[in-house]
């Protein structure tokens, strides 16, 4: 048999709301009769003050959290160098580049260039779910 | 009063119900991730491997494929038996592959089988915390719940570093692991290479007077390769008359430590299932050859994400730090074997 949490989120959060409320309410109670010079104010103050922050935090807990998936939004880059006269070019990732790859001729010596390097630049960023 | 003791009493409801809130949306994040790699996979397979016929099923079938390990309860033998585990596996995901994608060539189908691979990972990850949180959830047990919840920060990184890998995997872009095989690479490019076991590539290379046998996995598709059969044909072949072993690999750096940084030790720097490791072991201690390991530290997602500017100029670095190994270790003339270990997704020879 399937069990069912005792406490649905929407009941915690009243259940919550009503304790800060109560808090609140012995708080201003314990006020009054410390102004009136009570015996029991004390009482009434740590009461108050122990409930609010209690339901404060739990309030806290309950706060929708945004679903929030960390993608990383990768920029690749491909750099071509020609092995004769060190010239390096620089463009963004193409499918089928791979280190070592011959590529286009060197605009400066017109000698065969080839991939050096493939590698990312990271750019964080956050997609909403 | 009454009011805070019933708080006090339920307390533990309350924080059991909180806790099944987190990991619902956990939940929630590794579908959209399982449900893009599947998207992922099936639209790259049919962009590359140009299927006659609708693959869906195909891929689906893919994703709840299992494997048993063997028995160990009798140790003995036991990495033979996993040897073989691990080739049938090999052949089957090959299999497979060409099914999905005839029109691929040998580098796209490791890559394919790479990705696949990844989505399985991330589709099994789904469906375990599917289950622990339903079981959670049927039984209300605080301990599973609790255990769970507090897992999860562990389970979604390894999950995101499974889901960046995803275009690496369906471009050929290399990845961090990978950096091993690009030391490799850039000290055998241009000298001639010759297979020597299934997968590795090996080149005689000279340097500083000394002449190594380095090898890598073939490139450049998304490949690791069996090492451990290369480094064995290596040493039997030169009948164990080599002076040193250095493995280079990409190894989980802890946090607060810089990617791209480079330490050395001794031992076969290999990771995997322990075959390879074992073979190397086993052939070192045979010809009494010590194995030295230059690992270059990376991060779980970088190691299966786009290779990072930090990693690929480490490459470089690692190949001074062997320069120095050999001057300090080895007198000229001597034989060296250097096996760059990682997937070389990307990187030639």
């Amino acid at each position: 048999m399937s069990k069912r949490p005792l406490f649905g989120v929407g009941f915690l959060l009243l259940i919550f709301t009503v304790m800060l409320i109560l808090s609140l309410t012995f708080l201003y109670l314990g006020y009054i009769r410390y102004l009136n010079e009570t015996a029991d104010s004390m009482t009434y103050l740590v009461t108050g003050a122990f409930g609010a922050l209690l339901a404060t935090y739990g309030i806290m807990q309950m706060r929708r959290k945004t679903a929030y998936l960390h993608l990383l939004d990768y920029n690749i880059v491909t750099t071509t160098e020609c092995q004769k006269c060190g010239f390096k070019s620089l463009r963004k990732f193409e499918r089928g580049d791979y280190v070592f790859k011959p590529a286009d001729k060197c605009p400066k010596c017109n000698e065969a260039m080839m991939i050096a390097s493939i590698h990312s630049e990271e750019r964080s960023r956050k997609g909403l779910l | 009063m009454l009011f805070f003791m019933v708080f006090f009493l339920f307390y533990n409801r309350i924080q059991v119900a909180l806790w099944l809130r987190d990991i619902a949306g956990a939940l929630n994040r590794l579908k959209v991730m399982r449900d893009d790699a599947r998207r992922v996979a099936l639209t790259t397979i049919n962009e590359i491997g140009k299927p006659k016929e609708d693959v869906t099923q195909r891929v689906d079938r893919f994703l709840e494929y299992f494997e048993i390990s063997p028995v160990n309860l009798d140790p003995a033998g036991i990495i033979l038996k996993l040897e073989h585990l691990i080739n049938v596996r090999d052949e089957r995901f090959k299999d497979e592959v060409k099914m999905m994608a005839p029109a691929s060539d040998e580098a796209q189908t490791h890559n394919l089988e790479n990705l696949l691979e990844a989505t399985w990972a991330l589709n099994t990850i789904y469906r375990v915390v599917r289950h622990f949180y339903l079981f959670g959830k049927k039984t209300m047990s605080f301990y599973i719940i609790m255990q769970l919840q507090m897992l999860l920060p562990i389970i979604l990184q390894e999950a995101e570093a499974f889901s960046g890998a995803l275009n690496a995997f369906a471009n050929g872009q290399p990845i961090g692991d990978g950096a091993g095989a690009l030391v490799a690479a850039k000290l055998m490019h241009n000298y001639e290479k010759v297979e020597v076991a299934k997968d590795v590539v090996m080149a005689e290379v000279p340097l500083d007077g000394r002449k190594l046998l380095v090898l890598k996995a073939e490139g450049p598709g998304g490949n690791v390769g069996r090492p451990g059969d290369g480094v064995k044909a290596l040493l039997d072949k030169n009948e164990g008359k080599v002076s040193m072993v250095v493995m280079i690999d990409a190894a989980l750096k802890f946090e607060g430590e810089k990617t791209g940084e480079i330490s050395e030790g001794i031992g076969a720097a290999i990771g995997g299932e322990g075959v390879d490791r074992y073979k190397i072991e086993e052939v070192a201690t045979k010809y009494k050859v010590p194995v030295n390991a230059l690992i270059i530290k990376e991060s779980i997602q970088e190691a299966i994400s786009p290779m990072k500017k930090e990693i690929f100029q480490a490459a470089d670095e690692a190949i001074t730090r062997i320069r120095r190994i050999l001057a300090e270790r080895t007198k000229e003339g001597d034989l060296v074997i250097v096996a760059g270990i990682g997937n070389t997704i990307g990187i030639a020879q």
